[in-house]
């Protein structure tokens, strides 16, 4: 069977972890499993969990009220989510919804910071992977409101 | 291509007047026009200029199958005047084309296994030729990511979903504002790149949309360890004469219409990121 290091291992989103960061991460992971239409999250709970999506996809969305609720981003396999984790007070900012039955490696938050202070340099790696995933979404919805497809211009 | 194919001889500054054969529409704002072409040769990622009668000349790509050497297939979204007049046509109408015109995309050398197609909104039109051919090579995996701006934007949906069970290719699609029934992605095109199995050096990538997207594709892309050299971007630029004479296509050194449209991103990157151009 598979180990833990080893699926984490081949998540893209800690391909630059060493060996020894992904082998002492694995203490905090565990594997999980949401059918469709869960919520995993809801906006303002407290994050307990950071997630590395495997098979299935997550829709991260916001309540409109009169409107319902809007998806505005979805992750998928190799994706992270559950980020509010590392900020503080640790609260969700938005719902995060199984759109599919997801398959997910779940890390747990506080075993996560314990390591990270415990060991800086494992600290570091993480921050570094966190900012990554953060200024890739934050690039995509910066695009996203030039409405790129709507106005060809 | 076919042996029955052959080579215009037409003088290019004239148009031809050709027969409108249907007109189908793909969404609220774009149409499909097929137009008997004669048997002319023609390239993937090649353009033709294209005019109602009474109407000024557009470049349009290319959209159909290399296989049907009867007709153009132009896929044009409705933005202006000229895109408007040829809207209104239909089977057994006359339309002035000039062309084709411009360099295409490059033929999938053997080394590459891996093609690799992004493309967003209409950009997936000029692409189309070349996902028609790796469509029958088996060998050769193709995956496409295609942004839309909503699920009723997506182009070409029954051919995409027939491609997507061929077992050599991966249709990602993405919009930027879903509806309750979209089961895709949401969210731009570069967001699945890095999830995307990418060999970067047996991948060839052909990118084609708005040019901010195909800017940060690009980027995105070279991340991934891909080449600048197996990049490639199709430019859009305005275009009247299409064959280097009249200068309005030029950027800088480049007359889009005639070294382009498409362009390894080596070449044309320095470019891409001057605002003034
Ligand atoms: C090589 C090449 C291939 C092309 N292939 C296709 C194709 O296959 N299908 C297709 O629909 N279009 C294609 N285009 C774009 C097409 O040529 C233009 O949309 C067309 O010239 C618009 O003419 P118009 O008179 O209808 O609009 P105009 O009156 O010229 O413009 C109306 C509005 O649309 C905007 N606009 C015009 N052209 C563009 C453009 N290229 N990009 C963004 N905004 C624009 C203008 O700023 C203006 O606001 C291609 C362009 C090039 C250079
Ligand atoms: S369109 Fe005239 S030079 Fe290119």
């Amino acid at each position: 069977m598979i180990s833990m290091a080893e699926l984490l291992s081949q998540q893209p989103c800690l391909k630059e972890l060493d060996p020894a960061s992904i082998e002492f991460m694995a203490g905090c992971a565990a594997n999980t499993f949401f059918p469709q239409g869960t919520a995993l999250l809801r906006e303002g709970q407290r994050v307990e969990k950071v997630y590395l999506l495997r098979h299935g996809r997550v829709g991260i969305q916001v309540h409109v009220p009169g409107k319902g609720p809007k998806i505005l981003d979805s992750v998928g396999p190799g994706e992270l989510i559950g980020w509010s984790a590392f900020g503080r007070p640790g609260m969700a900012r938005m719902d995060l919804v199984s759109l599919e039955d997801v398959r997910a490696i779940s890390l747990d938050a506080e075993c996560l910071a314990r390591k990270c202070e415990s060991d800086p340099k494992f600290g570091y790696a993480m921050l570094v992977m966190v900012v990554d995933v953060l200024q890739n979404r934050l690039q995509s919805t910066i695009l996203q409101l030039l409405d790129l497809y709507g106005d060809r211009s | 291509m076919a042996t029955a194919l052959k080579l215009s001889t037409h003088d290019p500054m004239t148009p031809r007047i050709c027969e409108v054969r249907s007109f189908r529409r793909e969404t609220v704002d774009v149409f499909t026009l097929e137009i008997e072409s004669g048997g002319i040769d023609w390239q993937p990622g090649q353009f033709n200029m294209v005019g109602a009668i009474g109407s000024r000349e557009i470049p349009i790509s290319i959209s159909g199958d290399p296989a049907r050497t009867d007709i153009w297939t132009h896929t044009i979204r409705e933005v202006g005047n000229c895109s408007r007049a040829l809207a209104h046509l239909r089977a057994g109408d006359s339309v002035l084309m000039r062309g084709p015109f411009g360099v295409g995309w490059p033929e999938v050398e053997a080394e590459h296994s891996d093609l690799l197609v992004v493309s967003g909104g209409v950009g997936l039109v000029p692409l189309m030729p070349t996902l028609y051919l790796a469509s029958r090579r088996p060998a050769l995996k193709t995956t496409l990511i295609y942004g839309s701006r909503s699920p009723c934007d997506v182009l070409f949906s029954h051919r995409l979903a027939e491609w997507s069970s061929y077992p050599n290719m991966t249709v990602r699609l993405t919009v930027d504002h879903p509806d309750t029934d979209w089961h895709h992605n949401v969210g731009l095109v570069t967001r699945l790149i890095p999830t995307s199995p990418i060999n970067p050096f047996t991948t060839i990538a052909l990118i084609c949309g708005p040019e901010v997207m195909m800017r940060f594709t690009a980027r995105e892309l070279l991340r991934e360890g891909i080449s600048p050299r197996s990049i490639y971007v199709s430019m859009e630029r305005n275009m009247k004469c299409g064959m280097g004479l009249c200068g309005h296509c030029q950027l800088r050194g480049e007359f889009v219409c005639l070294s382009g449209p498409v362009y390894p991103y080596d070449r044309i990157a320095r470019l891409m990121e001057i605002p003034e151009l």
